[in-house]
């Protein structure tokens, strides 16, 4: 019976409706990364965060400061040059240089090379903020005895202590234009820098009695200022001459909690961290501010310290004992329908308000909005039917495939298309494929294919009893040329032209695969084709060739390709991967990235309105949001130390334009510091999957030495000379595109191989030559100096050549003493005609005097 | 089973209440701080009152001071007139916080705020904290001075009557939480002198100085006490050794030889009040060099118990 012809009581569709419809929150807005002691943490206290411009984020703690590359956490303590292992604050000059505070009032910095101590610990307060202000001075404010003010250059410590501020506590403090900022636990204070001495300029008078604990600047608005208090006020302050409360925010969900940190990403975001509970995000204008998000069940975020956001947007939490985390909005969102009784999902049409997904359970209406939320509810006319494809017609007209065949579907009312297969028995379509504007192919199960017009007329039907290739077509693609591209499991992949020319790529062995899983055509008119086994293939001007996307996937079972402005998305059965056409660039996505690894199951992926992208699972579906913002991996690496075999770390004095660089300061080492090791680092927060290394040096190594994963070499027994180190990283070893780093450095030769040692030995020998002659000119003298010298002469090219032989005679007979031995009489015998020689050159005799003897 | 039951009913209060100042053990309802116009002869020698808190080393935790009823006003508190007094609280640790000797002296001279002032509030007449906790914190337990003498980090706690003259009544706790007291295992408090109040019905309080091996002797300095009762030490060697006890606004002090067998054990000095009544004193206890001695919440070793030293002579008896 037609489904139009059903009649449903209104109330009873009504309250079915109602049933079915639920709303569905994000399964979770944000992923939510956790670094304590276990992960390699210097301590679970984190007291500041910075990234600097190297894209090194520097976590400073209680014992210690931790620096993060993505990928690993590497610390710092005392031995390596801080000044006190507590760290407490930490800013990035102009000229980049790491400032960090410590516990006692101490301040070290860090060059880019090494770190180093610009201020003892005589003020005995812990520094809370550092700051640096339009000339260039920095500014370290300490928690209760003033501040230090270090040059540009960040020597001349000058210590002030206005007396506005003795016997208060400066919690925050922030230098905005020629002003300086600060939270004190007497309220707001407001300074001027005035030839590099702070004066007072006034103070929040309403505020007098509070603890403002956290402060902040919107944008680039210098006049106003964010004020949190130990109470969870929040108040936005004016500055002037005086300092009034502009706005009063109304904030029940934070009172009573000790705002610790105030972080304005954009003028129009706030976070807000409390310490003894969690993290809320509002919206924020100068009216009011509407609560965004609330972290308060995620136990981790309690005790927030410092909030900070880096370069690529993710949210990081400083927390007093529960370690640092790292809240990054989640790519990915899985959407369980098992319990909508779903055991299989069978297709997808993406439409204006979200999709509709056909599964053995009905159909399905998803809702997505921008802001994520999703909102399913049950089509009641389709609630008893297994729907086995959808396809959207228009935004109005649907084409359903089920059990009891094909429907046109408009919301309201169904229409049968009548369509028998060979057997006689209605079509089930197993998916739709937009051919043209005016027609549509359908797979139909065990049928073959149809091309039917809007109307649901049939164009054209192929099938074994028509010579088709075979009646399951798991892949139908209409290309620009006209072509129809049809890929099937067992019989290939072949196509059809508009003339009605077939070809039969696999049966005729052009294309090597006989299992097509998914074929697509990219935006530069390449086509694509997914297989089961082999992996993916593009075809262009009549050839096919292989692409090798990613090694990290299971690269040759490619369930589903679909092409975007970019490149593609490739559907793995353990994961996603995105193939940039333009870049050759592939990024893959895995568990670690929050995807599970049994979600991508089906081969189909659907874009969606708000983009995000649709991957349709055995029970459920995956979301990944804003697909357009997605960026290849770029890895860069840099030279982070270079070590004395393992040891101990060079202390090569950066420039200032070297530090700004972020580059390593070249090398020259002494002849026998020849065994090095260099530790590299590709810094990328966002990138949390592995990252390959290869290197070489020049001078050594003409290939690249195998891809590695370790971020350190060693080279050992290097000679004297200038060479030239080598590192790539990429997050594919199957792809080096990524920029290298050149790093050279010399290894200096020993002073008896340099030019001047050569001059002297040979100056030596002529004075020698010359004294022995002037000697040997008094007969007195003449015959025992001129023995000694002769002696001594003799042993010195002895030495020599036996020096030079030995090696070759010991590589081909071997260390055994009788060998050196046979050596030293061999020379010992040649050089006695020498001896005799010199012997007549000196003396004028063949024979030898009597007096020699 | 109902052992094991029993003896973890047993341990929950004692840990409960084991870094509580004054801790139930010395039977001590609150410390008390005057305002600094009140007159000495409430009880307060100088409106100062240093607490310290040594936490182990082996603890990594966040830690909390928590304070109950820092405000004066409400409850709790002595009240002369409207409530006018204003209390500071403030934290300190790092180096100096315990070590300088400013801090360990009786009289707030010199550098007794010495170390690193982590917080600090005044607290006015306030009803949100009337009967109520406040934290401090979180602290790193690094954040205190590394003691070795205390095996572990010690945070220093001042409370200064800054103005007005009510007496401050409050009690303080060191805590693993924020919002609830949770004691630290291994941590201990201690002063070098007490301003506190008694309880109001007759009984008996207890301090617990601990005397290490250079002690020879001790003096014990009480003031104001009002003569209401006696003051007794107790120890290993010492059963109910009396003590002089103070008057109304007045000092008094009793030396107290210490022998062999109390070194390295710990005093029980016991204020046995024989009166009913409220009444706040001061206290504290200085070796043969007049050096404060700490007393600790938690006495060290436990409250002491005199050991009977019997000589028995056994005479044998000849028959004849």
């Amino acid at each position: 019976m037609p489904y139009g012809a059903v009649r449903i009581e209104k109330s009873l569709l009504l309250l079915t409706f109602l049933l079915a419809s639920f709303i569905l929150h994000a399964q979770s807005d944000v992923r939510i990364h956790s670094f304590t002691e276990e992960q390699g943490l210097a301590q679970n206290f984190v007291y500041d965060i910075r990234q600097d411009h190297r894209g090194f984020l520097w976590i400073s703690t209680g014992a210690g400061v931790s620096r993060y590359d993505g990928h690993e956490l590497k610390n710092f303590y005392q031995p390596d040059g801080l000044a006190d292992n507590f760290i407490t604050a930490s800013y990035l000059t102009r000229n980049k240089q790491l400032v960090l505070g410590h516990y006692q009032g101490s301040i070290s910095i860090f060059n880019g090379v090494y770190f180093q101590k610009v201020f003892g610990d005589s003020l005995n307060s812990e520094i809370v903020s550092i700051d640096e202000d339009a000339n260039g001075n920095v500014w370290c404010f300490s928690k209760s005895k003033g501040m230090i003010m270090l040059n540009a250059e960040l020597k001349n410590a000058v210590i002030q202590f206005p007396g506005e501020l003795r016997g208060k506590i400066v919690y925050q403090a922030l230098v905005v234009g020629s002003n300086v900022w600060m939270g004190t636990s007497e309220g707001f204070y407001l300074f001027e820098i005035n030839n590099s001495k702070l004066l007072f300029v006034n103070a929040a008078e309403a505020l007098s009695t509070m603890e403002v604990t956290a402060i902040a600047q919107q944008g680039t608005d210098s006049v106003h200022c964010l004020a949190g208090t130990a109470d969870g006020e929040m108040y936005r302050l004016k500055l002037g001459n005086s300092v009034q409360i502009e706005k009063t925010y109304s904030l029940p969900l934070l009172s009573g909690k000790r705002i610790s940190s105030l972080l304005l990403p954009t003028p129009d975001e706030l976070w807000v961290g409390t310490s003894s509970h969690s993290i809320y995000t509002f919206a924020i204008s100068n009216a009011e501010v509407k609560l965004l998000q609330n972290f308060e069940s995620q136990i981790n975020l309690h005790s927030v310290n410092k909030l900070y956001r880096d370069q690529y947007g993710s949210t990081w939490v400083g927390t007093l004992g529960k370690g640092i985390h790292k809240i990054e909005p989640n790519r990915f969102s899985y959407l369980d329908l098992a319990s909508w009784g779903v055991t299989h999902v069978h297709g997808a049409a993406a439409t204006s308000f979200g999709y509709w997904v056909a599964t053995d359970a009905g159909l399905l209406k998803l809702g997505v909005e921008a802001s994520g939320i999703q909102r399913i509810e049950r089509e009641p006319q389709f609630s008893k039917k297994e729907v086995l494809s959808v396809f959207a017609l228009n935004d109005q007209s649907y084409w359903i495939g089920t059990a009891q065949g094909i429907y046109k579907w408009n919301q309201q009312t169904f229409t049968p298309i009548k369509l028998a297969g060979d057997d006689g028995m209605p079509v089930r379509a197993r998916f739709f494929q937009k051919a043209s504007s005016e027609s549509v192919w359908v797979s139909a199960i065990g049928n073959g294919v149809y091309e039917l017009d809007a109307n649901g007329k049939v164009l054209q039907h192929f099938s074994t009893t028509t010579g088709f290739m075979h009646n399951d077509i798991f892949a139908i693609h209409a290309d620009a040329q006209q072509r129809v591209w049809f890929g099937s499991q067992g019989a290939g992949l072949a196509s059809v032209d508009k003339n009605g020319n077939w070809k039969l790529y696999s049966q005729q062995s052009i294309f090597p695969s006989r299992d097509v899983n998914d074929i697509t055509q990219d935006p530069h008119g390449v086509m694509w084709i997914a297989t089961d086994g082999q992996g993916l293939f593009r075809y262009e001007k009549d050839s096919f060739q292989h692409v090798v996307v990613s090694s990290t996937q299971q690269a040759g079972y490619i369930k589903g390709v679909m092409a975007d402005e970019k490149g593609l998305w490739l559907s793995y059965r353990n994961g996603i991967t995105y193939y940039n056409i333009q870049t050759n660039k592939s990024r893959a996505f895995t568990a670690t990235d929050g995807l599970l690894n049994s979600e991508t199951y089906a081969s189909n992926m659907v874009p969606g309105a708000h983009q995000q992208i649709l991957f349709l699972n055995e029970t459920g579906v995956t979301f990944f949001h804003d697909s357009k913002k997605l960026e290849d991996v770029t890895l860069v690496p840099q030279l982070t130390a270079i070590r004395l075999f393992f040891n101990k770390s060079i202390h090569a004095e950066p420039s200032q334009i070297q530090s700004a660089n972020g580059t390593f300061p070249p090398v020259e080492l002494q002849f026998d510091q020849n065994h090095l090791t260099f530790d590299f680092s590709a810094v990328n927060l966002n990138y949390t999957g592995t990252v390959f290394y290869r290197y070489r040096v020049k001078e050594i190594e003409q290939e690249w030495a195998p891809p590695i994963t370790q971020n350190s070499i060693t080279y050992t027994s290097i000679n004297p000379g200038n060479y030239t180190l080598m590192v790539q990283a990429s997050n594919d070893p199957q792809n080096w595109s990524d920029p290298i780093l050149e790093y050279s450095f010399t290894i200096r030769k020993p002073y008896w191989q340099q030019a001047w040692f050569y001059l002297v030995q040979v100056v030596a020998i002529c004075i020698l030559f010359g004294v022995t002659y002037f000697v040997s000119r008094s007969d007195r003298t003449r015959l025992s100096v001129l023995r000694i010298m002769v002696f001594v002469c003799l042993f010195i090219v002895f030495e020599f050549l036996q020096n030079w032989i030995d090696p070759f005679t010991s590589s081909y007979l071997g260390q055994a003493p009788i060998y050196r031995t046979a050596l030293n009489l061999i020379l010992a015998l040649l050089l006695l005609p020498v001896e005799r020689l010199i012997r007549i050159f000196f003396t004028g005799h063949k024979q030898l005097p009597q007096e020699w003897d | 089973m109902r052992k094991l039951t029993t003896l973890i009913l047993l341990l929950v209060p004692v840990l409960t209440h084991a870094q509580r100042v004054p801790n139930e053990i010395e039977n001590l309802d609150y410390l008390i701080t005057y305002g600094a116009q009140a007159p000495l002869s409430l009880g307060d020698d100088d409106h100062v009152q240093i607490l310290f808190f040594s936490i182990p080393r082996s603890y990594k935790n966040p830690i909390y001071i928590r304070v109950y009823d820092p405000e004066t006003g409400g409850t709790h508190d002595e009240l002369h007139g409207g409530a006018n007094t204003q209390t500071r609280f403030s934290i300190y640790g790092g180096k100096e916080a315990f070590s300088n000797k400013d801090a360990q002296k009786v009289n707030p001279s010199g550098r007794f705020d010495s170390g690193n002032l982590l917080a600090s509030k005044v607290f006015g007449s306030d009803a949100k904290t009337d009967a109520n906790w406040y934290s401090f914190g979180p602290f790193n337990p690094l954040q205190g001075e590394e003691s070795n003498e205390m095996d572990g980090y010690v945070f220093k706690v001042i409370i200064e009557g800054l103005q007005g003259d009510d007496g401050n009544q409050y009690r303080c706790f060191l805590s693993e939480l924020a919002n609830s007291n949770r004691a630290i295992e291994g941590a201990n408090a201690f002063a070098y002198e007490y301003t506190f109040k008694l309880p109001k019905a007759k009984g008996i309080s207890h301090i617990y100085p601990f005397i290490d091996k250079s002690v020879v002797s001790i003096t014990q300095n009480n003031f104001d006490f009002d003569s209401e009762g006696n003051l007794m030490i107790y120890s290993v060697a010492k059963n109910r050794h009396l003590g002089l006890v103070s008057g109304d606004d007045a000092w008094a002090k009793s030396k107290h030889q210490m022998a062999d067998a109390e070194k390295n054990t710990t005093l029980d000095i016991q204020i046995q009040k024989t009166k009913e009544g409220e009444n706040a004193m001061s206290l504290f206890i200085t070796n043969q060099y007049d050096e404060a001695i700490p007393f600790f919440a938690i006495p060290i070793g436990g409250p002491p118990k005199y050991k009977y030293d019997l000589k028995l002579t056994i005479k044998p008896t000849v028959k004849k």
